[in-house]
């Protein structure tokens, strides 16, 4: 555990009266060199700490929570400009390297997790107009968003026990960035990542260049190669709603979902610096967020649902089962459509070559069976997105159950598709009766767009990596109606 | 496969049986090997792929020596006349027919027949034995590594054995007939120099002595030679053809060949070793049933690979696996003149085609006959039908058109050792 990171962050947080005279003090440097505050910062401390600013984002937390996050290499936290006013962000995670912990990788193939960067955070109020960090102009949420992005599974996979190198020099084989940059062109109003960030977890071997010189681990410059270098348009452009995948448990790159994205406070406990509080920090209750006047979408941590089933006598299992209590009170405002994400596909398929392909998540699955026998899910979901498995998957239902979109094309190599046509009578959890499927393993994401008229319903669209629309789906109630079924040839 | 894959984790299983099981089962294989964490029956399951680029023991010269003998000495075979270089000659990529016919081999006893293409044996020594491996988000683990088409056997050694013994290769048919064999063929002095004193008079240890030797050979730097054009390409000494770029490009994406999915290449690595265009695993294709084989002349008799082995080693709900069989190299491969396991194919562009429009024109392949014809009918639904390019429907565009076939075959002949790559090579008569 970082020492500085234990200390710096409680001595912010319990003193009050030091926060707001470090307030006054930045504004009055600001207002020193001349400017109203809301243009890029002057003078030679901001201008060096500016430079230093690696990554600046916003992300929105429960109830629609404005949070917005930077990450710097100076030894202090950037200003924020609110609306034209200027205030020191908080520090959220301060620079350190914990001790080496137990990974998902043997020992010998791990290493200190090194954040020689600062975490910053503010969280603007409510009707916030304009908010810029290090003279980035940064964008907010929209109280009617009418783009929405959805990815998932996007980072560049370096696994030594898989012998797996993808090439993550090669936007081919790694089109990540392009499809961070297609989607962006897109001006979404709001992207929603449903997990699996980071993927570089064992170092490139020497005498492969297609990840030659790759950071590998962890740490930052993990976090920065698989994510924030490469969705940088893509911060720039819109908020984002971040689920947590199973790559990002304590174990795997816990230490930096927690500094970085997870929308919880910070803290040693919930660090994923020491596996004594893993079985605390790999689970999170869920959040709502919503999705203009008439939608919301629930974010579910499924981070260590993994693939073996689990039943009623395993730790995990009554943990999700209150967090399902909890997205049931989450959706019970029937005035609004909920949709539901979480990482591990619950009513969708994983493929298998030479098999039928492999339901939804079991453990999961027999959880929600508890709450709900039939349904699965509260009634007030409508629709169910996910990532984990590498493809697109739509898939609506005859039975009373949620449709599903899986998204977890976004970078990541794939998995193999579907069987085309799908076999009959195949289902993804017992008593739910597939009614269509339609679906691809080509890279690329999704986008919900809705037109502007009042109550025009959100579409579904299935895009390549390079912008060429898939498919679109149209909803009614929990069922979805695509525009091709099948598989979807890029 | 989640449900048919119980995996019987042990917890005493570790470190130690690793030692046991790899090492001395496999010789070539040096340290570093991944930790056992459970069984699928009786076959281990590993806690990571063993890499093929991996370092690899080299064998003792005086046994390679005497395993080169060994494998080009016609006197052992009953009658004599066939050794291991007539189904696996040095000049053929170490693959040949002994005067069999349509795909598969002759054996001494010329009109015994096999019932499968004989393989290429360049580049084995990296075969790992079989094995299972499954990565955090596969929904189960997965057979890879293992000698013959099926994963029967563990090592080169032990291979080794069985053509010198079976009926319809070299027939010597009992380890007594074999160790008079190696005596009589004047061999007794080197075997005691290198396996110890009266050797040949105890059959099962000269069986075992018979493919410690051959395996030294078949480990030798003479079958991983690594000087293809497309090694040079890897060191940087030698440049593609703008075709045979695009038949890389093709073979590595996802979206159209696909290949690299099974056929592994690390195409932008300076270690050869990382491409072995194959990554031991195994898959069941579906190829059409070679009809002029006399073992396919009951229409009852099915070649069933992967899961005889399965079977064997108790693999639970072993008739999965019928219809898998390993994922070749392909390196040699346009040395080749048949192709598939069971030699149903007499061009590498044939080969090629299937790939691109078995799904999308399956009449082409099997006429009126049901697809996946060489199946039992129970066990067709075991083939792959997912993976690109192998997942159209009938009618559907191929995600290859023909000049993408040709670009990849162009491809694929870069993988030619430089001392098959002669013209003349590509000319031998198609068996």
């Amino acid at each position: 555990m970082s020492h500085s990171l234990a200390r710096s962050v409680p001595l912010l947080r319990a003193r009050p009266a030091l926060l707001a005279l470090m307030t006054l003090g930045a504004i009055a440097i600001l207002a020193s060199c001349g400017g109203d505050g809301a243009d890029d910062a002057r003078g030679p401390g901001v201008a060096a700490a500016d430079a230093r600013l690696k990554a600046a984002w916003v992300e929105v937390g429960a109830n629609g929570q404005t949070i917005v996050r930077a990450v710097t290499a100076a030894a202090d936290c950037p200003a924020i400009v609110i609306d034209g006013v200027s205030f020191p962000m908080t520090l959220r995670a301060a620079a350190g390297t914990a001790a080496q912990r137990t990974t998902a990788s043997d020992a010998a193939d791990s290493k200190p997790s090194e954040f020689p960067v600062n975490t910053c955070e503010s969280r603007p109020a409510a009707g916030t107009a304009s908010v810029r960090v290090g003279g980035r102009a940064l964008p907010l949420p929209q109280a009617q968003p009418r783009r929405i992005a959805v990815l998932a599974d996007t980072g560049c996979r370096m696994k030594k026990a898989d012998n797996a190198y993808q090439a993550c020099n090669d936007a081919t084989a790694w089109p990540f960035a392009t499809i961070a940059a297609t989607v962006a062109s897109m001006r979404p109003d709001l992207v929603v990542h449903i997990g699996d960030y980071h993927y570089r977890e064992n170092a490139c071997p020497q005498d492969v260049a297609g990840c030659k010189d790759s950071p590998w681990g962890y740490g930052w410059d993990t976090w920065e190669a698989d994510l924030f270098r490469p969705a940088a348009p893509l911060l720039a452009a819109a908020p984002w709603v971040m689920a947590r995948g199973n790559h990002e448990e304590c174990a795997r790159a816990g230490q930096g979902w927690m500094r970085f994205l997870d929308t919880r406070a910070y803290g040693a406990g919930l660090s994923c610096d020491s596996p004594a509080n893993d079985n605390t920090a790999n689970f999170s209750d869920p959040y709502a967020v919503p999705l203009g006047r008439d939608t919301q979408i629930v974010i579910f941590d499924s981070a260590k649902a993994g693939t073996a089933p689990f039943g009623a006598s395993d730790f995990k299992f009554p943990i999700y089962q209150a967090q399902f209590r909890q997205v049931a009170a989450l959706v019970a405002d029937g005035s609004k459509t909920s949709l539901f994400a979480n990482h591990h596909p619950i009513l969708a398929f994983a493929p298998i070559a030479g098999g039928a392909p492999a339901p939804g998540n079991i453990g999961l699955q027999a959880v929600m069976r508890t709450l709900h026998p039939v349904a699965y899910y509260p009634e007030g979901v409508k629709i169910a997105l996910h990532g984990h498995v590498h493809d697109f998957q739509a898939l609506s239902f005859a039975s009373a159950h949620p449709a599903t979109f899986v998204t977890g094309n976004g970078g990541d190599n794939v998995d193999v598709n579907l069987p085309d046509p799908f076999p009959a009578g195949l289902t993804p959890a017992p008593g739910v009766v597939l009614e269509r499927i339609t679906h691809t393993n080509t890279f690329g994401f999704m986008m919900m767009e809705r037109d502007t008229g009042a109550d025009a319903p959100w579409l579904y669209k299935a895009y390549t990596r390079d912008g060429k629309l898939l498919t679109t789906c149209v909803p009614a109630g929990s069922k979805i109606a695509c525009d091709k079924t099948g598989f979807l040839a890029p | 496969m989640t449900s048919r894959i119980r995996v019987a984790a042990s917890a005493a299983v570790a470190a130690a049986l690793l030692a046991g099981w790899l090492g001395a089962a496999s010789p070539a294989l040096a340290g570093d090997a991944p930790r056992v964490v459970g069984h699928v029956g009786a076959t281990p399951r590993l806690a990571a792929i063993v890499p093929a680029a991996r370092p690899l023991v080299a064998p003792p010269p005086e046994q390679v020596a005497l395993g080169r003998r060994l494998f080009l000495d016609t006197r052992l075979s009953r009658p004599a006349g066939t050794s291991c270089a007539s189904c696996h000659d040095p000049a053929q990529a170490f693959s040949a027919f002994n005067g069999g016919r349509d795909g598969v081999a002759g054996g001494s006893v010329r009109a015994r027949l096999g019932t499968r293409n004989p393989p290429s044996l360049t580049y084995l020594r990296y075969l790992p034995p079989l094995y299972f491996y499954q990565d955090d988000d596969a929904p189960a683990p997965a057979p890879f590594g293992g000698l013959m088409l099926d994963g029967r056997v563990d090592t080169l050694a032990a291979q080794a054995r069985e053509p010198l013994l079976a009926r319809h290769e070299m027939n010597l048919r009992s380890p007594r007939a074999a160790a008079r064999r190696l005596r009589e063929a004047g061999y007794e002095r080197d075997f005691e120099r290198l396996f110890g004193p009266g050797v040949l008079r105890d059959p099962k240890r000269a069986l075992e002595a018979f493919g410690l030797g051959l395996q030294a050979y078949l480990q030798s730097d003479e079958l991983a030679p690594f000087d293809s054009r497309f090694d040079e390409f890897l060191r940087g000494r030698a440049a593609l053809s703008p075709r045979e770029q695009r038949g890389l490009a093709i073979f590595r994406h996802p979206d159209q060949g696909n290949c690299a999915s099974c056929h592994s290449v690390s195409a932008t690595s300076s270690q050869p070793a990382r491409s072995l265009f194959t990554d031991f695993g195994y898959e069941a294709l579906g190829v059409p049933r070679n009809r002029a084989l006399p073992a396919n002349a009951s229409a009852g008799a099915h070649d069933l690979g992967l899961c005889r082995t399965a079977r064997a080693r108790h693999w639970p709900e072993a008739d999965a696996w019928c219809g898998y069989f390993r994922t070749p190299s392909l390196r040699n491969v346009a040395v080749r003149q048949r192709f598939m396991h069971n030699g149903v194919f007499t061009s590498l562009r044939q080969a090629v085609r299937f790939y691109a429009t078995r799904s999308t024109d399956p009449g082409a392949w099997y006429g009126a006959h049901p697809v996946f014809d060489d199946l039992p009918e129970a066990l067709r639904g075991n083939v792959n039908t997912v993976s690109t390019p192998l997942n159209r429907r009938p009618g559907a565009t191929p995600a290859l058109d023909e000049d993408d076939i040709d670009a990849l075959v162009a491809f694929l002949g870069t993988l030619t050792d430089r001392r098959y790559a002669a013209p003349a090579t590509a000319a031998r008569p198609v068996p």
